[in-house]
């Protein structure tokens, strides 16, 4: 077990998998080679947490619940209502973990339906330290926060990965990195992506999301509708080079392909696994 | 009353194009106004104008897309111009209390039939406005029910069911 897996108490899984949408059902039906975890959006199933389909999708894969709109980074109280909903999906997946973001969707009485970044301050830190504590408290599962893509960057006297470093330690959580926005990230605001990830404490990291990107006006957008790039698979080798992942996950939001594209992209991630964990055969399946 | 946040204060210009404007024309007048705390202040006045702008477009874009599910007949017929459109309403137009793709689509309907009627599908308005109202049967004239790739006159008639979802028939007429 990776030392970031057992610092928030998860089982290595090591597993490839993708986001669970209602296009790609038909294929995930198939139970596809490659496909060994289903991350589900926890505000899909808020109207139907004891669903009959959820049941299925918990029977037959590993499952782990993603989060989009705690607003983790507001300040002030986690909304009650939302917390226990999003609690009960938890309980219907009984995901290896949870994940939310590093950001904000909410503030001031707006709802602004897209992460936003937050300032990188100690204040916001304890922010969203205190919230991540509480979400895995009321959930009763390991918590994974994700950095995001954005357009806008606000200072604060702290690094993103020293800020993430200090968030995973005070709450005790670790990191879902996802490979995509760090890329886009870096090429519109200027940065080096492999010096981010030296700085970044590489332990923590225990899942990963990858997709292709898109450029709109010279530069670079998660339209979460793109094959994953070469380049991308070359950045995440260099988090596995640093890490102990423990799930790879595609993330594809937009313009579905084919079984076979699907195939292919799956197959794209397994070889990254082929690359550091050499897989026995007769442990094909999942750990539960 | 304390002061604002630095993420209130960001929300603040994410959703309102013309603080964005102003804040651009003069970072440090617009700040002054809102009493903030030192250290929220100093955030602030670094703010980019030209990324927030583009982070404000992001957020245009999501809300663009989901009122281009529910109005798809409208944005059809605004056809390259409907994204342009939708930027000229919603950059200073942010629904408060309700957020929904329903009510977005109604608001920016209403700011097309003070622009652009023609731009507007009747029969899509008359759908969204019996989404939004609670009677158990409502009944609308419309003057382009797409009937075979052709704009028929005729009525709709919308029957709530007993589970809430909407049903909805035409009678042609011209």
């Amino acid at each position: 077990m990776g030392a970031g897996a057992a610092a928030v108490g998860v089982e290595a899984t090591e597993m490839v998998g993708l986001g669970y949408r209602r296009p790609l059902v038909d294929f995930i039906k198939t139970r596809p080679a490659g496909v060994e975890c289903l991350e589900i959006t926890a505000e899909h199933f808020f109207d139907q947490p004891r669903s009959t389909m959820l049941a299925e999708l918990r029977r037959d894969f590993q499952l782990f619940v993603h989060g989009l709109g705690m607003s983790l980074g507001t300040p002030g109280p986690l909304a009650p209502p939302q917390l226990e909903r999003f609690a009960q999906v938890v309980r219907a997946a009984d995901p290896a973990w949870i994940s939310e973001h590093v950001a904000f969707t909410r503030a001031g009485g707006i709802d602004l339906g897209h992460l936003n970044p937050v300032p990188l301050t100690l204040a916001s830190l304890q922010v969203l330290a205190d919230h991540a504590r509480e979400l895995q408290d009321h959930c009763q599962k390991p918590l994974l926060l994700e950095n995001i893509t954005s357009h806008l960057r606000l200072g604060g006297g702290l690094s993103e990965p020293e800020f993430l470093n200090r968030l995973c330690e005070r709450a005790g959580c670790g990191l879902l990195l996802d490979v995509t926005n760090l890329f886009i990230n870096s090429r519109n605001h200027g940065y080096d992506p492999l010096a981010w990830l030296d700085a970044l404490d590489g332990g923590r990291v225990l899942q990963m999301h990858l997709v292709g990107y898109a450029v709109e006006a010279g530069r670079l957008a998660d339209s979460h509708a793109s094959p994953v790039q070469s380049e991308i698979i070359d950045l995440a080798r260099e988090v596995m080079k640093r890490g102990r992942v423990q799930a790879i996950l595609l993330e594809r939001d937009e313009c579905f392909p084919g079984p076979t594209e699907m195939a292919a992209e799956m197959a794209k991630l397994r070889r990254l696994w082929a690359e550091f964990a050499p897989r026995d055969e007769h442990l094909e399946q999942p750990m539960r | 009353m304390s002061s604002p946040d630095a993420i209130t204060v960001t929300a603040w210009l994410l959703r309102d194009g013309r603080l964005r404007d102003a804040f651009a024309a003069d970072r440090k007048a617009m700040v002054a106004t809102w009493g903030l705390d030192p250290e929220v202040r100093r955030l602030v006045e670094d703010l980019d104008p030209q990324q927030l702008e583009t982070q404000a477009v992001v957020l245009l874009r999501k809300r663009f897309h989901r009122v281009r599910r529910v109005l798809p007949i409208t944005t059809r017929r605004l056809a390259g111009e409907a994204w342009v459109w939708f930027q000229r309403y919603a950059r200073f137009c942010w629904p408060m209390d309700d957020t929904s793709a329903v009510t977005d689509a109604e608001a920016f309907c209403a700011f097309l039939q003070q622009r652009y009627p023609a731009g507007i599908s009747t029969a899509e308005v008359n759908r969204l406005q019996a989404c939004a109202a609670s009677c158990w049967i409502r009944i609308r004239w419309a003057k382009d029910l797409p009937v075979a790739k052709i704009d028929r006159r005729g009525v709709q008639v919308f029957v709530r069911g007993l589970r809430g979802n909407l049903h909805e028939w035409w009678v042609i007429v011209g």
